[in-house]
């Protein structure tokens, strides 16, 4: 039982997050960040890594000039460097109250914020700096990006406070942070995406456009995939006052090629849109999610 | 739709709450769940609840559907379109009804037959007895219960029944106007056999919308139809200690003359007379028994006249009857010194009963005319009583006869060894080896045999299941006395003929052999034995396109089996109140038997040889046919037989039936839709 000080470790597991800091996180393309690092910044200047020649034009330093392409050439010309920078993540959890399922294999919730932590602790752990958003249907809390390991204590915090109530609103949650982290970050939004669909991905083409790297990591409980129930059910409604009385075995069918439809749009859609998308069943392993998708993107990105 | 048991099937509709608490239960234990995928769930349902409320629909429907099956099993409902017919029960209690089937009587088996009628007729019953005058017993009511204890009340009478009793008694009836159906139990030996015209004129002064039901409660045919009519005991009364005179009115109901019928006054079970009495067709005769009277209290006197003391098993169903007429001689002795019918009135009774004057040419001489007839122009000599010794001019005849073919049967009571002897026959081997039966060859029980008394009294010479029992040689001992050396009955071949030697007589007078049913086939077989290899048809029960199969069917499959096991697939003709079953001329000659599916339920001989006889003459199947028989009748009579009263009962049968596999079926998806729920 952690203590108080260290209450922020309920989501930390250190094994699995050993093993994902060794794996690394590279983002996919171009991001700017504000110190220098290990990844590609969409600016040139003039720093370590040499990048090109170009015209020498009014204004340029002259001290930038290369005088042994001008003994080659006779022309003059300036050198360009690449430089290279840090990126920021954004871990976007969704803390609604649908996140509050549960049926065998724990909160939703809960499971979400496993990934948040141990991918905040990745980031961090590779000099990058992340930050956190919680929202249901508003920005219910915002953690700033730092490259400091107090992030992932704090991110941890959040969610250990934090109490799913309302309703998600991801589509606009998704487009105010838009306007408040600038370009070319890394965004992960943890959700069940029990929201509207065209709704959601309304904020994620939001962030699209802003040169963001999204990627959405889908948490789904088994039971709600496979409806492996019988009898008779009563549903309550999470994000409501409804109720439902269902016979397990007569709606499965049903029901199961509804959701199926429903996941496979949404897959589809983040593909369209070339984002990643990790379905996370929740009675898998996150680490083993998290591995495997990290593998991949490594593969996929080098 | 009417109820025999209208409170049973109320309970039954009561039971339809069962379901209803089923699903009540069912649905209180439910799993609770906060659901976050709530939007596709409703989708879900909304796509299926209609298809969800039908299926919920059906399945409820089907569960009231099976209480409602068994409120109707319950209730007994009765199924006729018609409405519920007012129904006069006529019970038969005459002394007839006294004669025994088997451990019980008939009287008994009608008060069996009352009662489920009772409980299956479809509308209230008034219940009357017949003896010489209809007396009722009830009014119309439908208490079944009470209707089945007043039943039980019924004893036999000591009056007898006639056609104008019971034409007068229906038509007196105080009720006439309210009865809608007459349904007679009675085993009609006494009004109906030849008197059919007696009923057609009760149905049609009932006219046609009130139709009468016979209910035949033993349709044996080929008994003496006899019965006591009246009786009457000394007017002065009885008194101890001395003979007291009991006048018995006996008729002959049947349409031939009985002779020397033997009529018997029990007290208290112990036989104390016998008189003999002959019957011309329809007369009636007053016999005068008597009675010792040694005890005090009341005593019970009865008076049984044949086929009563002979067990329903004892009939034979053998019958004989020769392709072509036979001539048989009959040699009387003259000095028999009694009074009443010839020696061979038992033997010539047989031949009329199994082929009649048409097949048998049968005659009788004296032994001082035997030296007048051509033994030649005869197939059979039978002698009654008449010796045979060595040196008698007959003798070396007879012997002559049997050498070149003929039969010869003689009755003696005496040794029969002078009669082998004068034929030039031996008999040592006969004297010394007591013939035994080979039991394991005839079964259990199959074998005639004489009672086990130490004298040979014909009187008690009962025929049980005719079986032929053979020993080494040429010998046939066909019946076998127990506990004595003696052979009664003896069979040897002599050149290509064979003689039949038995150790008795069919005194008239001494024996009521004759009534016995049995005697008839006895007799028989004797002839059967004792006649040259010539084929003779033999079929059981009756003609061959008059066999009767037992509860034919036209819903089952009937085959002709031959003894090599080959079928042969018949067809049911008729019309589907009374189906005929086709049976084609048999191919060959043999022993045939009719099946039902693999089950045999009529076996037959056609055209069998002597030598093949050795036939299964009581079967029981035959036994079972013969109760199946019908008496025909004119007019708006129907035969009622006891599997169509029945058929209400298969009914409920089948509800009671439904209801348990629909109850197996409805209880294993309850328990599966708990077991399952009960899975979290």
């Amino acid at each position: 039982m952690p203590t108080p000080q260290r209450r922020w470790l309920k989501y930390v597991d250190a094994e699995t997050v050993a093993r994902l800091c060794h794996m690394g996180l590279k983002p996919a393309g171009l991001v700017e960040g504000h110190l220098v690092g290990d990844h590609r910044s969409p600016f040139h200047g003039f720093a370590i890594e040499f990048a090109g020649h170009r015209q020498y034009v009014p204004g340029d330093d002259p001290k930038h000039l290369d005088w042994r392409a001008y003994s080659r050439t006779g022309r003059y010309l300036v050198k360009q460097y690449e430089q290279e920078t840090n990126f920021n993540a954004h871990m976007v959890v969704d803390v609604s109250e649908t996140m509050l399922f549960e049926h065998e294999h724990g909160r939703k919730i809960d499971y979400a914020a496993f990934i948040a932590v141990a991918l905040a602790h990745v980031i961090v752990n590779q000099s990058d700096a992340v930050g956190a958003l919680l929202f249901d249907n508003d920005i219910r809390q915002l953690i700033r990006v730092s490259t400091s390991t107090d992030v992932v204590a704090n991110i941890s915090e959040a969610l250990i406070g934090t109490e799913p109530k309302n309703a998600s609103a991801i589509g606009d949650v998704l487009c105010l942070l838009a306007e408040r982290i600038g370009r070319r970050q890394v965004v992960f939004i943890i959700s069940d995406f029990f929201a509207d669909v065209e709704d959601t991905f309304r904020g994620v083409r939001r962030l699209l456009d802003d040169r963001h790297e999204i990627v959405l990591l889908h948490l789904v409980d088994p039971v709600e995939i496979d409806f492996e129930l019988n009898g008779k059910i009563r549903l309550l409604e999470l994000e409501g006052a409804g109720k439902l009385e269902v016979v397990g075995h007569e709606i499965r069918e049903s029901y199961c090629e509804l959701f199926r439809e429903y996941l496979t749009d949404i897959s589809a859609r983040a593909a369209r849109l070339g984002i990643d998308y990790v379905l996370c069943r929740t009675d898998e392993s996150f680490g083993q999610h998290l591995a495997e998708y990290l593998s991949r993107r490594a593969l996929k990105y080098g | 739709m009417a109820f025999l048991n209208p409170n049973l099937a109320l309970l039954g509709i009561g039971f339809l709450i069962i379901p209803i608490l089923i699903v009540l239960f069912i649905h209180r234990r439910r799993l609770v769940l906060r659901w976050a995928a709530y939007h596709w769930m409703e989708l879900a349902l909304a796509k299926k609840r209609r298809k969800l409320r039908v299926t919920e629909l059906l399945k409820l429907l089907s569960k009231l559907l099976l209480i409602l099956a068994l409120a109707l099993a319950l209730g007994r409902p009765m199924l006729k379109v018609e409405r519920a017919r007012r129904t006069l029960l006529v019970v038969d209690h005459s002394p007839s009804m006294q004669t025994r089937l088997g451990e019980a009587t008939r009287m008994d088996r009608a008060r069996e037959l009352a009662r489920r009628l009772v409980d299956a007729s479809d509308g209230p019953v008034a219940i009357a007895t017949l003896d010489d005058h209809l007396t009722p017993l009830s009014q119309f009511q439908e208490d079944r219960q009470a209707l089945g204890q007043l039943i039980s009340t019924i004893a036999p009478s000591t009056r007898g029944d006639t056609a104008r009793s019971l034409i007068d008694g229906v038509l007196a009836y105080p009720s006439l106007s309210e009865v809608e159906q007459l349904v007679i139990i009675s085993d009609f030996q006494a009004q109906w056999y030849g008197e059919p015209e007696a009923l057609s004129e009760l149905a049609s002064r009932l006219g046609a919308d009130r139709p009468v039901q016979l209910v035949p409660v033993d349709s044996r045919t080929g008994l003496a139809n006899v019965g006591v009519v009246e009786s009457r005991l000394p007017p002065e009364g009885m008194h101890r200690g001395r003979e007291n005179e009991i006048q018995v009115l006996v008729r002959n109901f049947g349409a031939a003359a009985v002779m020397s019928l033997p009529v018997t006054l029990a007290n208290d079970g112990r036989a104390q007379d016998r008189a003999l009495v002959d019957l011309p067709p329809g007369e009636a005769k007053w016999v005068h028994l008597s009675s010792h009277n040694d005890g005090f209290g009341p005593q019970q006197l009865a008076i049984s006249v044949p086929p009563d003391t002979y067990p329903v098993d004892d009939v034979l169903l053998l019958a004989v009857a020769p392709l072509r007429p036979r001539n048989i001689l009959g040699v009387i002795r003259a000095e028999h010194g009694r009074d009443g019918p010839e020696p061979d009135v038992f033997f010539r009774s047989a031949l009329n009963a199994v082929g009649g004057t048409e097949q048998w040419n049968y005659r009788t001489v004296r032994p001082e005319q035997l030296a007048t007839e051509n033994p030649a122009n005869y197939d059979v000599i039978v002698l009654f009583g008449v010796p045979v010794r060595t040196g008698d001019s007959h003798a070396e005849d007879l012997r002559t006869f049997v050498e070149r073919g003929g039969g010869m049967i003689a009755f003696d009571d005496g040794q029969t060894e002078g009669i082998w002897t004068a034929l030039g026959m031996s008999c040592g081997d006969i004297s010394e080896t007591v013939v035994t039966p080979d039991r394991g060859r005839l079964g259990d029980g199959c074998f005639g045999f004489m009672a086990d008394s130490p004298e040979l009294a014909p009187d008690l010479i009962h025929f049980y299941r005719w079986r032929s029992v053979t020993a080494a040689g040429d010998t046939r001992a066909l019946l076998h006395v127990t506990g004595a050396t003696d052979p009664v009955v003896v069979r040897k071949t002599l050149g290509t003929g064979a003689a039949i030697c038995a150790g008795f007589g069919l005194y008239p007078g001494a024996t009521d052999l004759y009534y016995n049913p049995n005697v008839v086939q006895f007799c028989a077989r004797l002839v059967w034995d004792v006649l040259a290899d010539d084929p003779v048809r033999v079929f059981t029960a009756s003609t061959l396109p008059g066999l009767r199969v037992p509860g034919l069917d036209r819903a089952n499959r009937y085959a002709l089996a031959d003894a090599k096991g080959v079928h042969m697939p018949l067809r049911v003709q008729g019309t589907p109140r009374r189906p005929e079953l086709s049976i084609p001329t048999p191919p060959e000659a043999g022993f045939y038997a009719i099946t039902q599916g693999d089950r045999p339920v009529l076996r037959f001989a056609y055209n069998v040889t002597r030598t093949d006889s050795d036939i299964r003459t009581a079967a029981v199947e035959l036994a079972d046919s013969l109760e199946d028989e019908q008496v025909s009748h004119k007019g708006q009579v129907g035969i009622l037989t006891e599997g169509q009263f029945g058929k209400m009962t298969s009914t409920r049968e089948l509800l009671v039936a439904a209801f348990v596999l629909l109850a197996c079926a409805v209880v294993l998806e309850n328990v599966a839709h708990f077991v399952l729920g009960s899975r979290r």
